[in-house]
């Protein structure tokens, strides 16, 4: 089957002092403009590989797993393949609409309903008027969040606000489907709910990236696994593999 | 066999630039997320006010308040407004109304980048409809503002020119020239956020050196400065559009246009150009 997506040697270089970053981003600001080429291969002072060297290609009816330690890169990869970022080094092609969960509730206006803010969240996401008019009853359905649809948000409980934000994500109907681990504030019924909804997805041939830590979910849903560490791609394989991969290293380093 | 959905993510550095390929890509990428200017557009408007006693009131209190201080300062001799051709109120209420839509649009899209870091870092979508959607707030802000100023007019028994009607395609200049610096703006205020202050200043300063709370002096020093106020000569201009009908300055106000022209289209440009490596940096 064709890959739909394909990640070559991406990197991305972050910096860890804001003065610098300041300073650098000036620098290649003057030389884009002047349309000089800027050292991407190499770091300059203060700045460290948030990611180094990923390759990975993914075909239209994989479910891909991502776990691996904190900082390990894992939500730097998923707003590459996003496009919120773009790599220093590599390439990174993707065929399909991509729908993004990075943070629930981003674009989210605490001043303003539930109601108001699913045509607004909607169309950030890329819906427009007719389609959110069509799909509102079942986001509002999907949420079940009951009286609280017309209450402003920011009176909302951390897993309401899960919960509609989610439910107006997987609303747009993605091709490819970026989740960061988010799902683990929301109550069990919830969670159980999403999955449902996700496996609908992979009936349908849709693509799922997904970021845990949860390794359960993993294994009963992912049917590929990618363990990044320190920026790098440890290991690639089956959920089982990778998981008892990541169980050993972390045992080793506790222990 | 392309697909027209793929997409390509490669480094900044690598992406050549033609500017007729870029100059496309803007206009497809506006095209497509009017609705999303929109959106923001009605979100800020619904929010801004929603916390508020007064609300959409504040629009015209700011340059109600402003005119009373100066015809005080005028009444109490500290300060000379010079003989206007219409009562003072007329004159400086008309003379604000047009100034904001270029003040509040500048300041307005300095600061719509870093306010809405949050999504920028959360979300891929056109940055650019952030500043457009900053701006319309102002232009609705200005109809706001106008809409009262007819009631002064009424009051004074001052009657427009005709070619008032012509309004909107006057404002144009003024407006792609305040949208070309917010572009440029919101770019620096991502990265130092001292840019916002800054511009609230350099926008105070060019209120008192743009003759909207006073006559033009005809001073040979301040005429050197008016002739590179560009949002000043346009806003007079405008001004004289629709007290008189005839702007007093066509040649200044022609060659105003024009650069307002290439302000909108450089500063846009290079907003697309470089807004990823801002981006990242919020």
């Amino acid at each position: 089957m064709e890959k739909i997506i394909r990640v070559k040697s991406v990197s991305k270089k972050f910096c860890k002092s804001i003065r610098e970053s300041i300073v650098y981003g000036i620098h290649d600001i003057t030389r884009r403009i002047l349309c000089l080429k800027t050292q991407n291969e190499k770091l300059r002072e203060n700045e460290f590989w948030a990611l180094q060297d990923i390759s990975f290609e993914l075909r239209k009816d994989e479910t891909l797993g991502i776990i691996g330690p904190n900082g390990a890169g894992k939500t730097t990869l998923l707003k590459l393949l996003s496009g919120i970022i773009l790599p220093d080094k590599g390439r990174i092609e993707i065929e399909g609409k991509v729908g993004s969960i990075i943070e629930i509730g981003a674009g989210f206006h605490s001043l303003l309903t539930g109601r108001e803010n699913i045509y607004i969240n909607g169309t950030i996401l890329g819906m427009n008027k007719k389609e959110i008019d069509k799909k509102f009853d079942s986001i509002v359905e999907f949420a079940d969040i009951g009286d609280f649809l017309d209450i402003p948000v920011k009176n909302y409980s951390s897993g309401m606000f899960i919960r509609l934000g989610f439910s107006i994500a997987i609303h747009c109907e993605p091709e490819i489907l970026l989740i960061d681990e988010i799902l683990t504030l929301a109550d069990y019924d919830f969670q159980l709910k999403c999955f449902k909804k996700l496996n609908d997805f992979k009936k349908q041939n849709k693509t799922i990236i997904f970021v845990t830590h949860n390794l359960n979910y993993l294994l009963d849903f992912t049917n590929r696994c990618l363990l990044i560490m320190n920026g790098k791609i440890i290991s690639d394989d089956i959920p089982e593999k990778v998981i008892s991969k990541y169980k050993e290293i972390a045992n080793k380093k506790v222990l | 066999m392309k697909n027209p959905n793929e997409k390509v993510y490669i480094p900044i550095s690598e992406q050549k630039i033609s500017i007729f390929a870029v100059w496309t890509e803007m206009f497809d990428e506006i095209k497509s997320s009017y609705e999303l200017i929109w959106r923001l557009f009605l979100r800020d408007f619904i929010a801004g006010y929603k916390q508020s006693i007064l609300g959409i009131l504040w629009v015209i209190i700011m340059p109600l308040i402003m005119t009373s201080i100066f015809i005080f300062l005028n009444y109490s001799g500290i300060f000379n407004t010079g003989q206007t051709t219409v009562p003072y109120p007329v004159f400086s209420l008309l003379g604000l109304t047009i100034w904001q839509l270029f003040s509040s649009g500048v300041i307005s899209c300095t600061n719509s980048l870093v306010i809405s870091g949050g999504l920028i870092t959360k979300i891929n979508f056109p940055k650019e409809t952030l500043i457009f959607s900053s701006i319309s707030q102002s232009i609705l802000d200005f109809i706001i503002r106008f809409i009262f100023l007819g009631i002064v007019f009424v009051i004074f028994r001052i009657c427009p020119s005709w070619k008032i009607i012509f309004l909107p395609l006057f404002l144009i200049p003024l407006i792609l020239f305040t949208i070309g610096l917010g572009f440029l703006f919101s770019l620096f205020n991502a990265f130092i956020h001292d840019i916002s202050n800054l511009v609230s200043l350099f926008v105070t300063f060019l209120l008192f050196m743009t003759p909207v709370l006073y006559q033009q002096p005809t001073s040979k020093i301040y005429n050197m400065f008016y002739k590179l106020n560009i949002p000043g000569i346009l806003i007079v201009s405008t001004r004289d559009i629709v007290l008189t009908g005839n702007i007093s300055q066509p040649t200044l106000f022609f060659y105003s246009c024009i650069i307002s022209i290439l302000v909108f289209v450089i500063f846009w440009t290079l907003f697309h150009l470089v807004e990823p490596i801002v981006s990242e940096r919020i």
